[in-house]
């Protein structure tokens, strides 16, 4: 072995580690500069990826964002029981404490004839017509706030079906049925941002794949020579795999900022309808997470797109000597 | 250094390059391969460089028997050996001092290791103070130079050349063979497939003559 060669591969191991460290930098560096310095074809293939991720990450910002609107809605899940006429308050007020015990309920509030008398008056716009009555006609009544209500529909129906068996109830009724409908459309809208999401991770793979084998193309001449001299599959690979890395990290950093402006221009028209409905509900910028997940996630597709497309692509260029 | 023995190397399409080819070339020798076109010099130099196998036979180079080269061992192997060409396979986008630097960097050399070394090899071919140029910057026997630095850089046993003054005057042709010719001085055996006879004759190196696929005749001019 040469003297060089034989310093390089007999020092110890922290300085391998070091010269391995050194051509992952070398290639980072060398692949980034190619990217920046190319030309307008590789903006456009950031710009391309960018739009891909951020389809799927708007779906998510929306949905985000239907979830928040839909925490308001807790009150619309109660469960009314109304308890059988004469019941005395006494019992009322311990079977809410008895129903407030249970594992499957947040809270159980109970409401007095008069206290619903008085709600009724203030809500209805009806308390001329209740004072022609002469009497209260309201029973007492439990109000109770499942534990579980937003999520689980047949936890609720278990509840209700379970509170309608009680000795002291009269009647109990669940108003949140259209809440239900609204977190239903909410979860399968979500389904199809997954979906979504997943045929545009195959896009960013099949872009950045196509691309980088257009850059092999092009590099074949350098890639032989490199070969001739003894560069290994890997040492090939590097650049071709950081040219990936920075396609879709770049993707992702565009894509982000896609999502920003896309949020910020709706945010204010967004605001007015809900204000217009006295609602103080405003769209929440993309959260900290979903931007490291179209960061990081644009920069894994890349990597793994160049190294699906690269890897047997490079290995086919073999160095040849014309005879 | 160098030994082939009975070697013979059959192509696919049925044509036989090499047939029981023996030869030999010793430590710190400068030896050419000649020949007419298809006599099977460049066959040689591929077998050298791993390009190809031989079909049959076997060939040494430096204590390392290439039959027992797996695939995977490619890589570190020709990284002991120079290989120069005629079209100097440099690469353009990168400036000489990169190109000189790239087999100390694919043999895991450290940064700061590689400049003295790209340094004295661009002085050993006579360029120094042009490691920042580009290669197409250059003329064709300065881009042979820079071929040739690389070649040396990392301090091989074996250099193989194939035609290397095939793109260049008679003048810069033989600048470029005196350079071999100090090289081999120098410890480093040096094996060149070369047809210009004149200039061979002129450095009074070994000759190894080809005629299809057979060493018919061996000379010291």
């Amino acid at each position: 072995m040469t003297e060089p060669l034989r310093a390089f591969r007999q020092r110890p191991l922290l300085e391998r580690i070091r010269a391995w460290l050194e051509q992952h930098q070398d290639a980072a560096q060398a692949a980034l500069r190619r990217l920046l310095g190319a030309s307008v074809a590789s903006q456009l293939t950031i710009a391309v990826i960018g739009i891909a991720l951020v389809l799927p990450a708007t779906l998510q910002v929306f949905i985000e964002n239907t979830r928040q609107a839909a925490r308001g809605f807790d009150a619309a899940l109660d469960v009314s029981v109304y308890l059988k006429a004469h019941l005395p308050e006494i019992q009322g007020r311990t079977l809410a404490t008895r129903i407030g015990q249970r594992p499957d309920v947040q809270l159980a509030r109970y409401v007095s004839p008069d206290e619903g008398l008085t709600e009724f008056r203030r809500w209805s716009g009806l308390g001329s017509a209740v004072e022609a009555v002469g009497r209260n006609p309201l029973p007492g009544a439990i109000i109770v706030r499942p534990r579980s209500a937003s999520t689980d529909p047949v936890a609720i129906d278990r509840l209700v079906q379970n509170l309608g068996t009680l000795p002291e109830a009269d009647q109990v009724q669940f108003d949140g049925v259209w809440v239900r409908r609204y977190t239903s459309l909410v979860d399968a809208i979500a389904r199809f941002a997954e979906i979504l999401g997943g045929l545009f991770a195959v896009s960013v793979l099949l872009i950045v794949g196509n691309t980088v084998r257009l850059d092999v193309d092009a590099r074949r001449h350098e890639i032989e020579i490199m070969k001739l001299l003894g560069a290994s599959d890997g040492f090939v690979r590097r650049p071709v795999l950081y040219a990936g890395l920075w396609y879709g990290l770049l993707g992702g950093v565009t894509g982000c900022a896609l999502l920003e402006l896309l949020v910020l221009l709706v945010r204010g028209p967004v605001s007015r309808v809900a204000s217009a409905y006295g609602s103080a509900f405003a769209v929440t910028l993309p959260s900290g997470g979903l931007i490291l997940l179209l960061i990081g996630g644009g920069a894994a597709l890349g990597w793994l797109g160049a190294w699906l497309a690269a890897s047997r692509h490079l290995r086919e260029i073999a160095p040849g000597q014309d005879d | 250094m160098i030994r082939f023995e009975q070697v013979e190397k059959r192509y696919a399409s049925g044509q036989t390059a090499l047939s029981d080819l023996n030869l030999s070339v010793d430590v710190g020798e400068l030896v050419f391969l000649t020949g007419p076109s298809g006599a099977g010099k460049s066959t040689v130099l591929k077998l050298l460089g791993l390009l190809e196998r031989p079909t049959r036979g076997r060939i040494t180079v430096a204590g390392v028997e290439l039959g027992q080269v797996k695939a995977a061992g490619i890589p570190a192997y020709r990284q002991r050996i120079g290989m120069v060409f005629q079209d100097h396979r440099l690469i353009h986008e990168l400036s000489n001092w990169d190109n000189i630097a790239l087999p100390l960097r694919l043999a895991g050399g450290l940064r700061r290791e590689l400049d003295s070394r790209v340094q004295a090899v661009l002085a050993t071919v006579g360029l120094d103070g042009q490691d920042q140029k580009r290669p197409n910057a250059m003329s064709a026997g300065e881009q042979q130079r820079v071929g040739i630095a690389r070649a040396l850089v990392t301090r091989p046993d074996v250099v193989i050349a194939d035609e290397p003054t095939g793109n260049l005057d008679p003048n810069r042709s033989l600048d470029i063979l005196q350079l071999f010719q100090s090289i081999a001085k120098s410890g480093v055996t040096v094996l060149i497939a070369s047809h210009d006879q004149r200039l061979i004759e002129q450095l009074g190196a070994r000759q190894i003559r080809l005629a299809g696929g057979r060493a018919v005749g061996s000379a010291h001019d």
